[in-house]
């Protein structure tokens, strides 16, 4: 983006109207389009503000909700689909059709059962529209499965978090501490902006990246598929969603990141934490996890896509999935700022995300560790740094998960 | 504006507020486990209040202090709605101290009936605090949730009752935005057009061009809310 361009986006934002909501209300902010904030569709981008008088803190969390780089994908039609191909609506937070993304213990200020210190921060939630895990800038023509029907996908995921950062920074002002986390595609997220956001918003006090089940592996373009699994679906969402690009994130990084290596997405984590190291980047996910695997692997590896059950489904994944992990944690492991923490299997949506409905069943209990909570309070508290691997544990097959659990998978079934 | 008083704090972070007593906000809180199934309530009995404790109208709602109360106060000022705005401040202040001591008896293993006291005042309260946005649906859902396990004992009956609460309060999405449907006939136009030309002639930058400029034409009138 030029500097022009940023000025004038920049004033576009402080002379939008004010808030108007009160204090612990959600509030809807609309995205001037001049900004370049849309929706996949081509929609405004819409979040959500809920403040408080009470605390100078923010707590940022980026929803989930999948991938595409295909027209079917964009269109939410299948499996590994994009949510929301239609857009935000305005009421999405109140809406009963499309609430159950919001359901994370980080965006309830109310939640009857699970706490976090950052319920008492003030809120923003950031819907994913965009297919392109909030990172892309491109606008992309897709007429892959209905050539006279063309799908035009407005990848703008970066826009529309920088719009919002700079709508924060104009209207609620500097905040104290920082954090940002999200689930999934927000995991990614939060991890590839944070570096836009924190030079936007610039806390005064503790920064920190908590990036749920959203990670960026290892896959350095002078390896092939077979070292680095990760690496086909690096090069195409480069592509697809712009990122290399002059307005790109790939672009962008060279100037934003220490030690970021283009030819390597997967040195993002890393620079992160060279280039904050005042931050703490705390990473998670689950071992079984067969949505992020899927979406990384299956439309690149004809034996995952053509699997001839689900068990051998699930060992043509974990063969790419398992050393992938091995790889990202040892990766890690190297930086003194980051933490993670991996259990085994947790029996809901596919043991995707540990930070949606609420806490239980996310613990490892070799390591003592209850929960991913005590993981979240020493992100946030900046204890040592936590570093645990669950090993395989067949417990977590049969371990009692909570009602609030227990509803989400009953609402689930019944939606599907 | 109601960003002031923020900004107020960002002055002076980790410090009193300016024109009183120390601000004295609720305990940070810790991640915990949630709360286990609550199949066969325990006995134990801690200490609780059994309803929405509502303070006098002089006092500070509960978690804030009387300081921060005051610039509060003084910022609603500036609404031409203050004295309901404040009303609602404090009815939602007081129905989130509800929330939390209605938590906190759970973890604790309170007497049923206590515990089905506090649920049914948060019950009572659960509506107006939808209908003020204060609360998403998913959030909402979970809160229901929590009050029909201490009041309901049947799960079938609980699931019913949740169902029948859901259509009733949660919104249903809004309709499309009326904005939306013109600028996609004129998109398909655009589109169809490019893509008659010659391949050659295709400059996926000029497309994109244009196809901003309809944007912005379409939805420029947009603000906030």
């Amino acid at each position: 983006m030029s500097w022009t361009r940023a000025l004038s986006t920049f004033a576009l934002l402080l002379a939008a109207p004010l808030a108007q909501a009160g204090y612990f209300q959600w509030e809807m902010v609309e995205l001037p389009p001049e900004t370049g904030a849309a929706c996949g569709d081509g929609s405004p981008y819409r979040f959500f503000v809920n403040r408080t008088p009470l605390s100078a803190d923010i707590a940022i969390t980026y929803e989930g909700g999948g991938a595409c780089w295909d027209q079917k994908a964009c269109l939410g039609e299948g499996k590994l689909a994009a949510a929301n191909p239609n857009g935000i609506p305005a009421n999405y937070m109140q809406s009963a059709n499309v609430a159950f993304g919001l359901v994370t213990p980080f965006t309830a200020r109310n939640d009857p059962a699970q706490q976090v210190q950052t319920q008492s921060w003030n809120l923003v939630f950031l819907p994913y529209c965009t297919g392109d895990v909030h990172s892309g800038s491109k606008v992309a023509v897709y007429d892959d499965a209905y050539p006279a029907t063309p799908r035009v996908e407005y990848h703008r995921g970066q826009a529309n978090v920088t719009a919002a950062a700079q709508w924060l920074r104009a209207h609620l002002g500097q905040p104290r501490k920082m954090l940002l986390t999200g689930f999934s595609a927000g995991g990614v997220g939060s991890t590839v902006t944070y570096p836009l956001v924190r030079g936007i918003l610039q806390p005064t006090g503790n920064a920190t990246l908590l990036a749920d089940s959203g990670p960026l592996m290892p896959a350095p373009r002078s390896g092939t598929s077979t070292q680095y699994p990760s690496l086909p679906l690096h090069e195409k969402i480069r592509e697809a969603w712009g990122l290399d690009g002059p307005d790109g994130l790939v672009t962008r990084f060279a100037g934003l990141l220490a030690g970021f290596d283009p030819a390597d997405l997967g040195t993002v984590s890393g620079a992160l934490a060279l280039t904050f190291p005042g931050d703490r980047f705390g990473f998670m996910l689950f071992t079984r996890d067969t949505n992020f695997s899927a979406f990384s692997y299956e439309k690149f590896y004809a034996d995952i896509a053509n699997a001839a059950n689900p068990a051998a489904y699930r060992a043509a994944l974990f063969s790419r999935w398992w050393p992938d992990i091995a790889r990202w944690t040892a990766n890690l492991a190297t930086y003194a700022n980051v933490s993670f923490h991996v259990p085994y299997f947790r029996n809901v949506n596919d043991s995707h995300c540990l930070t949606i409905i609420d806490f239980s069943g996310t613990g490892i209990e070799s390591a003592g560790i209850v929960s991913v909570g005590p993981f979240v309070d020493n992100a946030l508290d900046r204890g040592p740094p936590m570093r645990n691997v669950e090993p395989e544990n067949a417990a977590d097959f049969t371990q009692v998960l909570s009602p609030f659990v227990k509803l989400y998978k009953l609402l689930s079934n019944l939606v599907s | 504006m109601l960003c002031g008083l923020w900004a107020l704090t960002l002055a002076a972070p980790d410090q009193p507020l300016r024109g009183g007593a120390a601000p004295q906000p609720a305990p940070a809180a810790r991640a915990e486990t949630a709360l286990p199934s609550p199949a066969g309530l325990p006995t134990a009995a801690p200490a609780v209040a059994v309803a929405v404790a509502a303070a006098p109208a002089t006092e500070p709602p509960p978690g804030v202090s009387r300081a921060q109360w005051a610039q509060i106060e003084a910022e609603a000022a500036q609404r031409a709605d203050a004295p309901a705005e404040l009303q609602r401040l404090r009815a939602y202040l007081e129905w989130s101290d509800a929330l939390r001591r209605f938590r906190d008896a759970r973890a604790a293993g309170a007497r049923a009936a206590e515990l089905a006291a506090l649920a049914r005042s948060l019950d009572e309260g659960l509506a107006e605090r939808i209908r003020q946005a204060e609360l998403s649906a998913g959030e909402a859902r979970q809160i229901k949730n929590a009050v029909l396990e201490v009041t309901v004992a049947d799960e079938a009956l609980r699931a019913e009752q949740l169902r029948r609460w859901a259509a009733a309060e949660l919104a249903p999405a809004v309709p499309a935005d009326p904005r939306q449907a013109a600028f996609e006939r004129r998109q398909v136009e655009v589109v169809a057009a490019w893509s008659a030309l010659p391949p050659a002639a295709r400059d996926p930058a000029a497309l994109e061009r244009e196809l901003e400029a309809l944007r912005q034409q379409s939805f420029s009138t947009a603000g906030t809310r």
